[in-house]
């Protein structure tokens, strides 16, 4: 059975992993996130009402007539229509990578706990669980700021998803889709972005959350699929605490998850090494990241979520001001 | 280098093969562990594969070096390259004493050549190492004899010394040799095999003294093989019946063996005379067989006078020790048996025509013509030291005419191997008695029993007869079953009273009452033997004469008798002769070795004694100042010092007060053994030696444990040297 705490919790701690964990059903947990982020901010950017005039913009057809500004049709005979502030909230489209790299995590859980796959028998709390997690709160979070936000879970393609909406109960629609299971191949970067930028030809923040194990050159090549069609990308990478340290002392066969060959290791004579392939991997991400004006995060599965989920939130804001600024 | 343990010092090296098999073939069977950054992974293991490979090979030496090392300090190793070099680096001038093994126990041959040879060897290198200044003596094992005495600082002549030395057939005790040599508190080197025969006796042991500084000694380790052994262990006298020719003598040769294993082979001997060619024997050994003996003839032709053969019998295959197999001995001649017989009633003398005693005894003796026996005839009163020249045995019928200067001569003829046979006389007198306890002092009690006169022995119903032991005597041993048949119809109706003490005799038979009727006896310090029987050789005492056991007794007892008188005087090399009467010993027959002194004339003194111990084995005659052989000297190797069988470590430094080294053979490779003085260690009922660093040696086992103890560190940070790298700055964790 789910442990639910007695007494308040800090938003710090039940953003961690381990209270995470604990919060089942998944909803939950997901709303615990983003209430304790909530409660953590001082001022709420949205504070001010959804109705405030903006900007005019020609009519088009199909538009309500109800937006029209008579006003400036009966001064200037032209049909205008009024855009207001609501209507300049972001499209938020959340990408979740459900390969099998995403099935690893070495923290362990109790029994009972809400980690989403077991690992030799063991329930673990995987990368997957973090990323599912994150994508909840962020969802949540959007909704409740009037964003649209839609899903998807991609691996070999994007495999499942959820459209993009803002209505009040969508959430839980999102919530349902993180609950699958990732599947077991490797992800097809540029198909999914292509699917990505299909599915949304208007200017979109997609966040991806990935461990973005691939060769750099790969995502580099997705990646500037979306930069090139002007979309604002947050990439969110997901990393178990023992891929970010190789802070292990066996000899052991590793084997891979999406189907590599076996290596024989000796962890501490190659630790080093293993670091330093891991911090180029990462600098080149960042690279890649900083040619596209995209932002990069490392998030450790073993720690808190919220410090990620704030940046998110600044990073939305610098958005919005950027595209009132015009 | 040497090594307090060998042993542990080659298991070290061999040990160094376990992290090397380790590595190769016992590689670890990793668990799977699944993982997700399985391309960072292996561009991590593209990256260090030259360098763990590297590690790899470095770790593999130094968990060698480590295994190495520990096995080593572990053995004990110590700096001195050898015991003799050891000696020659000591800045010091020293004296040193080498007992050099000589004695016949190092006649042992291994490897091609003789233990005495090593030794000598060894002892020359010991000299050779010496330091300027240093100086050395050397005793010999044999007597603790000098070679070299005192030390001398010329050790030129001391090397030149040595290699005039001769090896001896004398025994040795090197045991003594080394207290001898250690007084003042001289370093010792013993040079020997330490064979059972070196070790000499243990009453060397207990009368030598010890100093009241013990003395270092260094020994070599006593040689453990022990080879196949023949040894030749008498040659002697073979009582037969009559040959053929009477050149031919019958002997018989009986040998030993010894040895780790006792294969089935062949032993050929040759027998040489100094009167005749050489025979030769041939012995097949069964496998296992240890004793063993063979019989045979010897062709030699002798003159009148002559009853004794000079006689050789030489092993001639080669064997693990030849020092012993030759053996020397003086066999009875069997060209005839001069016997005298003594009786003032001569049978051709006698006018009368009934049967004399010396009658009877002439019949037995010579039964039909042509036998091997000579009978002479001579009064009582005529005899004297000529008639008994080349006389073998005196049948004295009357010695109740017998005066005391006959009796001396008889006395004297028996301590020189002559067998006297005394007859109880007719005339029932016993006045003879007393000067026969007085010759040859046998402690019997002769006393008259009550005759009885005038009545036919059988038909007396107290008279006795022959009560035939269970077990017959030796004399009458060739008689076999038939003995009773023939001694069941002998009646005995008179004679004297002979009451023989324990161990002055042997009753060879007695009659139905108990009383001996043959008594047989070796009197002290005498080669030859008295019989008395206690009857006289008339019809009147007894059946006998008229009975068939009348002639194989006298026969058979005579024969007998003679085989078992010692022909000659039988000594050990080595031993000092003293022959009353010689002034000289002549070589009749003697070894010829190489390496052995020729056999000489060994003059003796006025005493009889010689100057020397006896050292070439051999077959003397010891002769009179007139030149007339007064006896027989034999002298053979003491087959105790050949002994070659191996001793032990423990065993041999038990020995000794202190043993400071035990070199092993090869001496390249050493090891030193300390013993506390006279006390080894006891441990599950051996004697163990206990292990300690050599006294002058240098240690290196603190050394070899620093360099395992680096050894240990390298590996554990050679081990653990790849687990050091930094986590990556970008990867810093983020705080909850």
């Amino acid at each position: 059975m789910a442990e639910t705490p007695t007494t308040p919790l800090r938003a710090e701690q039940y953003l961690a992993p381990e209270t995470l964990a604990q919060l089942a059903p998944f909803e939950l947990r997901a709303k615990r996130i983003a209430e304790g982020l909530m409660n953590g901010m001082h001022v709420s950017p949205r504070k001010g009402s959804a109705t405030d005039f903006a900007s005019h913009r020609q009519y088009v057809s199909g538009d309500s007539i109800r937006h029209v500004d008579w006003k400036v049709f009966a001064r200037s005979d032209k049909l205008q229509v009024k855009q207001f502030q609501q209507e300049t909230n972001l499209n938020v489209v959340v990408l979740v990578d459900g390969s099998a790299s995403m099935q690893f995590g070495t923290l362990k859980t109790k029994s009972g706990w809400g980690g989403t796959k077991a690992q030799r028998g063991r329930i673990v709390w995987t990368k997957y669980d973090h990323a599912t997690a994150i994508a909840a709160a962020i969802s949540f979070l959007a909704l409740r700021q009037r964003d649209q936000v839609g899903l998807g879970i991609f691996a070999d393609g994007i495999r499942s998803g959820v459209r993009r909406s803002g209505s009040n109960d969508h959430w839980r629609s999102v919530v349902r889709c993180l609950a699958a299971d990732p599947v077991e191949s490797a992800v097809a970067w540029e198909r999914v972005a292509d699917q990505a930028v299909s599915q949304n030809p208007h200017h979109t923040l997609f966040i991806i959350i990935s461990d973005f194990l691939a060769p750099p050159a790969v995502i580099q090549s997705a990646l500037s699929r979306l930069g090139h069609r002007g979309h604002d990308v947050i990439l969110v990478t997901v990393l178990d605490h023992a891929e970010r340290t190789f802070n292990m002392d066996v000899d052991a066969a590793f084997v891979g998850l999406e189907g590599e060959p076996q290596l024989e290791v000796e962890t501490r004579k190659i630790r080093a090494a293993y670091l330093a392939e891991l911090e180029k991997h990462l600098n080149d991400m960042d690279r890649i990241a900083r040619s596209f004006r995209f932002d990069l995060e490392v998030f450790d599965s073993h720690e808190s979520v919220g410090p990620i989920l704030s940046s998110l939130l600044a990073r939305r804001e610098a958005i919005l001001r950027r595209r009132i600024r015009g | 280098m040497t090594f307090a343990s060998l042993g542990l010092a080659v298991a070290a090296v061999a040990g160094v093969a376990a992290p090397i098999l380790i590595h190769f073939f016992l590689r670890r069977k990793h668990q799977p562990v699944e993982w997700a950054a399985m391309a960072l992974l292996k561009r991590a293991l593209e990256r260090t594969a030259r360098t763990r490979r590297f590690d790899q090979w470095i770790l593999l030496v130094v968990r060698c070096i480590l295994v190495l090392a520990a096995g080593l300090a572990i053995a004990g190793p110590l700096l001195r390259k050898s015991s003799e070099q050891e000696f020659a680096v000591q800045s010091q001038v020293r004296e040193r004493a080498i007992v050099l093994d000589d004695g016949v126990a190092q006649q042992v041959v291994r490897g091609g050549t003789t233990a005495w040879e090593d030794a000598r060897k060894r002892a020359i290198g010991v000299i050779d190492r010496c330091a300027p200044g240093d100086r050395v003596g050397i005793l010999r094992g044999v007597g603790s004899r000098a070679m070299v005495w005192p030390p001398s600082g010329d050790l030129d002549a001391v090397r030149s010394e040595l290699m005039l030395a001769e090896a001896s057939l004398e025994g040795s005790d090197v045991v003594a040799a080394a207290r001898s040599a250690s007084e003042g508190g001289r370093d010792v080197i013993i040079l020997s095999d330490f064979r059972a025969g070196s070790i000499g006796s243990d009453r060397s042991k207990e009368s030598a003294p010890t100093t009241g500084r013990r003395a270092a000694a260094v020994l070599y380790e006593p040689q453990s093989d022990q080879p196949l052994n023949v040894q030749a262990l008498a040659v002697e006298t073979r009582s037969s019946g009559p040959l053929p020719s009477r050149d031919l003598h019958p002997l018989r040769v009986r040998l030993q063996r010894d040895g780790t294993s006792l294969p089935r082979s062949t032993s050929t001997i040759e027998v040489r005379t100094d009167g005749g060619p050489p025979s030769t024997l041939r012995l097949d050994w069964d496998a296992g067989q240890m004793l063993a003996q063979v019989d045979g003839t010897i062709t030699a032709s002798m003159g009148a006078q002559q009853t004794d053969l000079a006689v050789e019998a030489k092993i001639m295959e080669s064997d693990g020790q030849p020092a012993d197999n030759a053996v020397y001995g003086v066999v009875s001649g069997a060209g005839s048996i001069r016997v005298l017989l003594v009786d003032r009633a001569l049978p051709e003398q006698s006018d009368k025509q009934e049967d004399t005693a010396a009658t009877w005894m002439m019949r037995a003796l010579t039964p039909v013509e042509g036998t091997d026996i000579t009978v002479d005839a001579t009064d009582p009163a005529a005899l004297d030291a000529a008639r008994l020249r080349g006389v073998r045995a005196v049948m004295l019928l009357r010695p109740d005419s017998m005066d005391a200067a006959g009796w001396n001569v008889l006395a004297q003829a028996v301590r020189e191997g002559l067998v006297v046979w005394v007859f109880a006389p007719a005339n029932r007198s016993i006045t003879w008695s007393a000067d026969f306890q007085r010759a040859f002092a046998l402690g019997w009690v002769i006393d008259r029993a009550r005759p009885k006169p005038g009545r036919a022995a059988a038909d007396d119903p107290s008279d006795r007869r022959i009560e035939a032991g269970q077990t017959p005597s030796p004399l009458l041993s060739q008689l076999g079953a038939e003995l009773d048949t023939l001694l069941q119809p002998v009646v005995v109706s008179e004679s004297l009273s002979v009451r023989v003490p324990a161990n002055t005799g042997e009753v060879v038979l007695s009659l139905s009452d108990g009383s001996p009727l043959l008594v047989h006896a070796q009197p002290t310090d005498c080669r030859g033997c008295v019989l008395l029987m206690s009857t006289a050789m008339v019809t009147d005492w007894t059946s006998l004469p008229t009975k068939p056991l009348m002639v194989p007794l006298v026969q058979e007892v005579l024969r007998q008798s003679l085989a078992r008188v010692e022909r000659a005087t039988v000594e050990r090399i080595g031993s000092t002769v003293n022959m009353p009467g010689a002034i000289a010993l002549e070589p009749t027959l003697s070894l010829s070795a190489s390496g052995l002194p020729e056999a000489k004339v060994i003059p003796l003194d006025a005493d009889g004694k010689a100057a020397q111990p006896l050292q070439v084995p051999g077959v003397y005659r010891a002769v009179d100042a007139r030149g007339r052989r007064i006896a027989w000297l034999v002298a053979n190797v003491d087959l105790r010092s050949a002994s070659v069988r191996p001793t032990s470590s423990g065993e041999v430094v038990t020995l000794f007060d202190r043993v400071d080294a035990i070199i092993p053979d090869p001496p390249t490779v050493e090891r030193a053994i300390a013993a506390a003085p006279g006390v080894p260690v006891e441990r599950g009922g051996e004697t163990e030696l206990p292990v300690a660093a050599a006294l002058d040696g240098v240690s290196l086992a603190p050394w070899l444990f620093a360099a395992a103890i680096l050894a240990l560190l390298a590996e554990s940070a050679l081990a653990r040297r790849a687990s050091a790298g930094a986590t990556s700055s970008a990867l810093r964790g983020v705080e909850p």
